[in-house]
C-alpha cells in the first residue's frame, strides 16, 4: 500500500538540498548510474500514481514532491547546472549573463567550433566532420570539468582566504564555459537530426 | 462510485478485495476496452462478440445516435451527421481545422471550439469522443458490473497539453473516473510484459491507419520511462492504399475516375494489401461503373511501392535513437503496434534496422488497450507484486513569450513529468503595474511559430523602475501531462494563477512540422532572434535615454552635447524597425558612446544630491 503520508524521514529529505535529497555526497563528481538509480527509487515512492485513490491534497503533494525530485535530478545531471548549484550552496549565485571577455582564447575556440559546425552540412563527409566537432567539444568539456573540480576543491579546503573571490570568479567562468559547451552539444544534436533529413 | 464495504461484526473487510478497472484505447479509427480477469488482460466484447468499436458516431436526431459498426456503414449515406476520425479534431481550434477537408458544417460562434452542426444538435469533438467512450463504458459495466473504480485512457505519446486535456474532458463527460492518461507506446510495452523482463531499452513502432510514431522506453529499477518519442502524423496504412491505387490505376491505363470509383479502387487496394500479408500474389478484379478491369498484384510490386514510405519511418527511428542517446545494439526488444505492421515487408525492414526479432504475437489492434487494462489494474491496487512505475515525458517544450516575440523555454521537450520549473522575469517599463503572460508550446524561438496555449495577466504590481520588479513564473505539469501556470511578484507578494485549460490543441501534424521547422530553420531562427534582440535593446536604450534627457538635460548638458545625442537618437529611431541587425547595433553603440559623459554627469549629480546637506564626515 502507498503510505497515506510521507514518513517524517521523507519530508525531511524533501526539504534537504539536491545532493542530500538524492543521497549523494556533495561533490562535483557524480556517479551517473548512482544518480539514476536513486532518482528512480525516489520517483517510485513519491509519484502521484502511488496515490491514486487518495485525497487531492495528497495527490498535489505528490506532484510537488515528484517535481522537486525531478528538478534535483535534472540539476545534478547537467554539468553546468550541477556546478552552479554547488557554488549556490556556498552562497555564491552564478551570473549566467556575465561575459567571458577575460578569456578570448576560449571564445575564439567556440567561434571556430560553431563555424565548423555550420560547414558540416556542406562538407564532403558530413558525418566525419560532425564527429570531429563532437570530439573537440568533448575534449573541451573534459578540460572544463577538470578546471572546475580543481577550483571547487580549493574553495572547499580554503578558510576565508583572500583567494576566495578569485577562485569563485574562476569557478563561475568554468560554469559559463560548461554552459557554452552544453549548448553546443544541443546544436550538434539538432544538426544530426537535420543530416538525417537530407 | 465504489459501494461502501460493510463488514460483518467481528469480521474485517477482505484485505485483497479485487477492484475493477478498465483500460481504454480511444483510437482514430477504432476504439476498444479491456480489463484484467484472473490476472489476464482481455478485451471486453459487446453482445455480438465484437471487440473493436469503430470510432464513428452518427447523430440521427436529438434522440437517436448510433456509435460503431452501424454508424461506420452509414458514413457514406449521411456524411454530414456521421463523425469519423474525431480524434484528429480533439483539442484543436476552428482555425486549425480549416485546412482539413471535412464534410461537416461547423458553427463558428466560438473560434476556439469547433462545433459540428448535426441532426442531434451542435457537437464538439469532446462530446463526440465522450459518446464513443460511453458505449465502451456501458460495455464494461455490462460485463463487470457498475462498481468500476475508473479507467486508464491511452493517448499518443505526441499528444500535447490541449489534446490530453480534451481527452480527459471527454472521459469526464462520459462519467468515467480517469485514473491516468497513459501514452500508447507505454501501454503496448506493458502488454508485452516487457516490464517483467530484464532491464533494458525497448522500441515501440506503431504504424496505424493514418499515423506513425515510434518511441524508445527504458525499463530499469521497476521504472518504465519514455526516453524519446517521434513520428509522422500524416503517414500510415492509408498512404499504402493510395500508392497501390495509383499503381493499379496506371496498370488500367489511367482511365478517368469519379469519386465513387476512386473510393471503390481504394477499398480494393486495401483488400489487396491485406491479402498480400499471407499470399505472394493476388488476382485483382475491378468493376465499378463503366470500368471493368482484371489483373494481378504481387508482393514484389507492393514492396517496391512502399519502400520509400518505410525508409521514411526508419529515418524517424534514427532520430529517436539519437534523442534517446542510444545505439541500435542497445535495443533489447522491438514491439510492433498498429494494423499496418501486419505487412511482412515492414516486419522484415524494421526488424533488420533494429537488429531484433520483432514482437507481434499480440493482436496489434488490441495491444494498447490490453496494456492500459494492466496499468489500470495496478493503479487501483490489484497488482501489489508488480508495482511498476510508468514515467511519461512532455512531447513539446513549454515556455513564455518575452518582449519582442521571443520564447523562453521553461520546460524542455522530453522532460520527465510531473515537472515544475520556475523562472524570474522583470518589468520592461518604468511604473509598469501589470504583466501579460503568454504561455506557448513548441520548439521554435519566435512566438509566432509556436502554439499559443493560454494568456493571463498579473496585475497589481507596485510601480517601480523598469527591471526592479521580480516576477516569479512557475510552470507545473502533472503526471497526465497537463500544465498549470502561476506568477508572483516577489517584492509585493501579488499573485496570479491559471490552469492552462485550452479549449483546443495543436494539430498532430503540426507538432511534427513544428519540431521539423525548429531543426531546419535553426539558423534562420538565430538570425531572426538576434535581430529581434537588437531591436528590443534599441527600444530599451532609446526609452532610457529619452527619459534621462527629459529629466536632466537642461541642467547638465550644453546645447552642442544635447544636439549630438538627439542626432544619434534620431539615427537609431530611423533604423530600429529595419532588418539590418548590424546597423542597429552600431547606432546603439554610437548612442551609448554619445551619452557616456552625460551618464557620468548624471551619476555625479545623483551622488551630490544624495550627499547634499550632509557633511562628508557624517557618513
Amino acid at each position: 500500500m502507498p503510505e497515506t503520508l510521507f514518513s517524517d524521514a521523507d519530508l525531511k529529505a524533501l526539504s534537504a538540498n539536491y545532493f542530500e535529497l538524492l543521497n549523494l555526497p556533495i561533490s562535483f563528481g557524480v556517479d551517473k548510474k548512482e544518480l539514476r538509480v536513486h532518482y528512480k527509487a525516489l520517483m517510485s515512492k513519491c509519484h502521484p500514481d502511488r496515490f491514486v485513490g487518495e485525497s487531492d491534497a495528497q495527490k498535489s503533494a505528490a506532484i510537488s514532491a515528484t517535481a522537486q525530485v525531478t528538478q534535483a535530478y535534472n540539476t545534478l545531471k547537467s554539468l553546468p547546472q550541477r556546478a552552479a548549484y554547488l557554488l549556490e550552496l556556498r552562497g555564491f549565485a552564478v551570473n549566467f549573463n556575465a561575459n567571458l571577455s577575460n578569456d578570448p582564447l576560449f571564445l575564439i575556440e567556440q567561434l571556430e567550433l560553431r563555424e565548423s559546425l555550420e560547414q558540416v552540412a556542406g562538407s564532403k563527409d558530413p558525418d566525419a566532420a560532425l564527429a570531429s566537432v563532437l570530439s573537440c567539444a568533448q575534449k573541451l568539456e573534459k578540460e572544463q570539468v577538470q578546471s572546475f573540480s580543481t577550483y571547487y576543491e580549493k574553495l572547499t579546503s580554503l578558510n576565508q582566504s583572500k583567494k576566495q573571490n578569485e577562485l569563485l570568479q574562476r569557478s563561475q567562468d568554468s560554469v559559463l564555459k560548461l554552459r557554452f559547451l552544453e549548448k553546443l552539444f544541443e546544436e550538434i544534436n539538432a544538426l544530426q537530426h537535420q543530416l538525417l533529413d537530407e | 462510485m465504489a459501494f461502501l464495504q460493510i463488514a460483518e461484526p467481528g469480521q474485517s473487510t477482505a484485505p485483497h478485495q479485487h477492484k475493477r478497472a478498465v483500460g481504454i484505447d480511444l483510437g482514430t479509427t477504432n476504439s476498444l476496452v479491456a480489463t484484467v480477469r484472473s490476472g489476464q488482460s482481455e478485451v471486453i466484447r459487446d453482445a455480438e462478440g465484437h471487440a473493436i468499436l469503430p470510432s464513428v458516431v452518427r447523430y440521427k436526431s436529438h434522440k437517436e445516435l448510433i456509435v460503431g459498426v452501424e454508424a461506420a456503414k452509414q458514413a457514406e449515406l449521411d456524411p454530414e451527421n456521421t463523425i469519423v476520425s474525431v480524434k484528429r479534431m480533439l483539442g484543436r481550434s476552428m482555425d486549425e481545422l480549416k485546412g482539413a477537408d471535412l464534410p461537416y458544417t461547423f458553427v463558428t460562434d466560438n473560434p476556439q471550439v469547433p462545433n459540428i452542426q448535426t441532426n442531434g444538435g451542435k457537437k464538439t469533438p469532446v462530446e463526440v469522443s465522450a459518446d464513443i467512450l460511453k458505449v465502451l463504458y456501458q460495455r464494461s459495466v455490462a460485463s463487470l458490473g457498475d462498481d468500476i473504480e475508473g479507467a486508464v485512457i491511452t493517448v499518443p505519446a505526441y499528444f500535447d497539453d490541449a489534446q490530453r486535456q480534451a481527452t480527459k474532458d471527454a472521459a469526464h463527460l462520459a462519467g468515467i473516473n480517469v485514473l491516468r492518461l497513459l501514452s500508447e507506446p507505454t501501454a503496448a510495452a506493458v502488454a508485452y510484459g516487457l516490464d517483467k523482463q530484464a532491464e533494458g531499452a525497448h522500441v515501440i513502432y506503431d504504424l496505424g491507419g493514418g499515423t506513425f510514431d515510434v518511441s524508445i522506453l527504458l525499463f530499469s529499477k521497476g521504472v518504465f520511462e519514455v526516453l524519446a518519442t517521434g513520428g509522422d502524423t500524416s503517414l500510415g496504412g492509408d498512404d499504402f492504399d493510395s500508392l497501390i491505387a495509383g499503381h493499379l490505376h496506371a496498370e488500367m491505363g489511367k482511365p478517368a475516375l469519379d469519386v465513387k470509383q476512386k473510393r471503390s479502387l481504394l477499398d480494393l487496394s486495401r483488400t489487396a494489401k491485406e491479402a498480400l500479408t499471407i499470399n505472394d500474389e493476388v488476382a485483382i478484379e475491378y468493376q465499378c461503373g463503366n470500368i471493368h478491369w482484371r489483373g494481378s498484384f504481387s508482393v514484389e510490386a507492393f514492396n517496391g511501392l512502399v519502400q520509400p514510405l518505410i525508409k521514411q519511418t526508419l529515418k524517424t527511428c534514427r532520430k529517436v535513437l539519437l534523442d534517446a542517446d542510444l545505439a541500435v545494439d542497445e535495443i533489447e526488444d522491438l514491439v510492433l503496434v498498429g494494423g499496418s505492421t501486419r505487412s511482412p515487408i515492414i516486419q522484415t525492414a524494421v526488424g533488420k534496422f533494429f537488429d531484433c526479432k520483432p514482437l507481434h504475437t499480440i493482436n496489434p489492434d488490441h495491444v494498447v488497450a490490453l496494456g492500459a487494462a494492466l496499468q489500470a489494474n495496478s493503479l487501483v491496487g490489484n497488482a501489489r507484486d508488480n508495482d511498476i512505475l510508468l514515467l511519461d515525458v512532455t512531447p513539446l517544450s513549454l515556455g513564455l513569450e518575452l518582449m519582442g516575440g521571443l520564447v523562453e523555454k521553461l520546460v524542455p521537450r522530453n522532460a520527465t513529468i510531473p515537472v515544475a520549473r520556475a523562472q524570474e522575469f522583470t518589468t520592461y517599463k518604468d511604473g509598469q503595474t501589470a504583466l501579460a503572460l503568454h504561455v506557448v508550446q513548441g520548439e521554435r524561438e519566435l512566438v509566432e511559430d509556436c502554439r499559443s496555449l493560454a494568456r493571463f495577466t498579473l496585475r497589481g504590481i507596485p510601480p517601480m523602475v523598469a527591471g526592479a520588479a521580480k516576477i516569479r513564473v512557475s510552470f507545473q505539469v502533472d503526471a497526465d501531462g497537463l500544465l498549470s501556470v502561476s506568477a508572483k511578484e516577489l517584492t509585493s507578494g501579488v499573485e496570479s494563477h491559471i490552469e492552462v485549460k485550452p479549449s483546443y490543441g495543436l494539430e498532430e501534424g503540426q507538432i511534427t512540422q513544428m519540431l521539423q521547422d525548429s531543426f531546419d530553420f535553426a539558423r534562420e531562427d538565430n538570425e531572426k532572434r538576434s535581430l529581434k534582440e537588437q531591436q528590443i535593446e534599441a527600444g530599451g536604450v532609446l526609452e532610457a535615454i529619452k527619459n534621462a534627457l527629459n529629466a536632466d538635460a537642461d541642467q547638465l548638458l550644453c546645447d552642442r552635447e544635447k544636439a549630438d545625442i538627439i542626432e544619434k537618437i534620431n539615427q537609431l529611431d530611423a533604423l530600429k524597425e529595419g532588418d539590418d541587425t548590424l546597423a542597429i547595433k552600431r547606432a546603439c553603440d554610437a548612442l551609448n558612446a554619445a551619452t557616456e559623459s552625460f551618464a557620468a554627469k548624471r551619476m555625479d549629480s545623483a551622488i551630490s544630491s544624495a550627499l547634499s546637506g550632509q557633511r562628508v564626515d557624517d557618513l
